[in-house]
């Protein structure tokens, strides 16, 4: 089981958008995944084996895991941004 | 869920905006008028854009303008402003502008099918196109039950 955090700027709105896209996509590659959506502010002090955000935020982000999405809502490009990295961690 | 929410009341149409804060400010006042937040919550979706920038344009020309559930967010709801003319946020990949589906949560859960519904809009190719024609809740309504699984 891996964690996975996704981060947006409220934590209500495109967060949990992602959160459900990358469920879709754990599920589909039989990758066991514990993903919760998280504020901007309250993902600063949380560990996770992955963070995922879009660009203008990662950059917060040093020093840990983190995955840049292009958008929180289509599943082909995030697809394309994280199955690879998700793939390896679950390992 | 998203059509249950929407009504004559929180829909504007070819709304002539000069900013993307005129866009905010406008949607957030309907939202205000129909009783979902305070106007504390349009201040505070304002401030997200300033603080975090455009990162809720969420596809090319679509916004969804939300903040946190605590800044005067009374109960779920959304409202819906289409732009006579395409507006700039600041978002490299997806400006300008021309439609804003707007959000208010009270909480993480309650709102999941509001998301749902404004995703799987977001990610329909006919959606933008047809909000530019949108005249009346009946045109909005009319694509939504044609376009969304739940209607």
């Amino acid at each position: 089981m891996i964690s996975i955090l996704t981060v947006c700027g409220n934590g209500i709105g495109s967060s949990l958008m992602l959160k459900m896209k990358i469920e879709e996509i754990c599920a589909e590659n039989n990758i066991e995944a514990q993903v919760e959506s998280i504020d901007f502010n309250a993902a600063q002090g949380r560990k996770a084996d992955l963070i995922v955000t879009v660009k203008e935020l990662a950059e917060q982000f040093e020093g840990k895991e983190v995955a840049i999405v292009r958008s929180y809502i289509n599943k082909k490009k995030i697809k394309e941004d994280i199955l690879e990295r998700l793939q390896q961690i679950a390992k | 869920m998203l059509q249950d929410l929407l009504s004559e009341d929180n829909v504007s149409f070819h709304y002539p905006a000069e900013t993307w804060e005129d866009v905010i400010r406008h949607g957030g006042q309907l939202m205000v008028d129909a009783g979902f937040t305070d106007p504390t919550y349009i201040e505070a979706m304002v401030e997200v854009v300033r603080e975090m920038g455009p990162y809720i344009v969420l596809a090319p020309g679509l916004a969804m303008p939300h903040a946190r559930p605590e800044m005067g967010v009374k109960q779920v709801g959304t409202a819906l402003v289409t732009l006579e003319k395409p507006v700039d946020f600041g978002s490299p990949e997806n400006d300008p502008v021309s439609v804003a589906l707007f959000l208010c949560a009270p909480n993480k859960d309650e709102h999941i099918q509001l998301l749902t519904d404004i995703a799987t809009l977001f990610e329909d190719e006919e959606f933008l196109d047809a909000a530019a024609n949108f005249e009346s809740i009946e045109d909005v309504q009319e694509f939504l039950s044609e376009h969304l699984e739940d209607a």
